[in-house]
């Protein structure tokens, strides 16, 4: 029995692959806490990523913020 | 950083080498900018305060190289951002800040949040180090994938990869992006 691999998970638990392997991928994480421990890294990943994309987003906000002199100096 | 060729300017800055102006500004303006924020600046006063620590830091020379006996990087730029911003509040014509600059950050519970903003400033450029570390493409399957929340699907078709790459970069990504974050932080 072969175990499931990250992307494969990943895919398995958004629902981003084909009704039969999903079903039988549901079937091994029954039975295999090897994969089912992987799975929940995967899940924890995801906090990661949302700290990332916020993140990224506050600093891009103000990044793209255009000082008043520079600013000034466009619109005259 | 034995994983990139490019030194990132966290490491120039704590190896002593010379930063260029533009690079400095680059990086350090949105971090100096979310910190003026949490000191109560005004838009106007948060581009002051850019202007005057570049200022410091750069003291009328092109390039500028950090002195190490000076102690953490991190405590040096606090301060000097902290110094500036306070004295700029004193110069509000209604405001009395009867306290030292230490008593007024502390006072407000404004420690913790430079920690905060730190982190933010490491995570963000880790972000930026990443792209010096992957494949161009991998990159952007990652950034459209997982950054921007575009389908897979619609990822895959974008890059002309198929859906299991997309998750294959997302994963590769992540993983650098978590050696980097380590790398970045413990080097702090
Ligand atoms: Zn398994």
């Amino acid at each position: 029995m072969r175990h499931y691999t990250t992307e494969e998970l990943d895919r398995y638990r958004n629902g981003d692959m084909n009704m039969l392997i999903r079903i039988s991928c549901a079937g091994h994480l029954k039975q295999c806490s090897t994969c089912r421990n992987l799975l929940e890294t995967v899940k924890q990943d995801d906090q990661l990523l949302e700290k990332v994309r916020n993140n990224l987003a506050r600093f891009k906000a103000v990044s793209d913020e255009i000082p008043e002199n520079k600013a000034a100096h466009h619109t005259s | 950083m034995a994983f990139t060729t490019r030194k990132s300017l966290l490491s120039k800055i704590k190896q002593g080498d010379e930063i260029s102006w533009e690079e400095f500004y680059a990086s350090y303006r949105p971090l100096i900018m979310l910190r003026a924020g949490d000191l109560g600046l005004k838009q106007t006063e948060k581009e002051d305060l850019v202007q005057i620590v570049m200022a410091e830091f750069f003291k009328g020379s092109r390039d500028f190289q950090y002195d190490r006996s000076r102690g953490r990087f991190r405590d040096y730029l606090k301060t000097i951002i902290n110094n500036q911003a306070v004295s700029i509040l004193r110069k509000r014509k209604n405001l009395e800040v009867g306290l030292d600059d230490r008593e007024f950050i502390l006072a407000n519970g404004l420690e913790q949040a430079w920690d905060d903003e730190w982190q933010g400033h490491l995570m963000n450029m880790a972000m930026d180090e990443l792209k010096n570390c992957v494949e161009p493409v991998t990159y952007q399957a990652f950034y459209l994938y997982a950054m921007q929340g575009q389908k897979s699907g619609e990822v895959a078709e974008f890059l002309n990869m198929s859906v299991n790459s997309i998750y294959v970069a997302k994963n590769r990504c992540l993983e650098q992006l978590k050696k980097i974050i380590a790398d970045v932080s413990e080097s702090d």
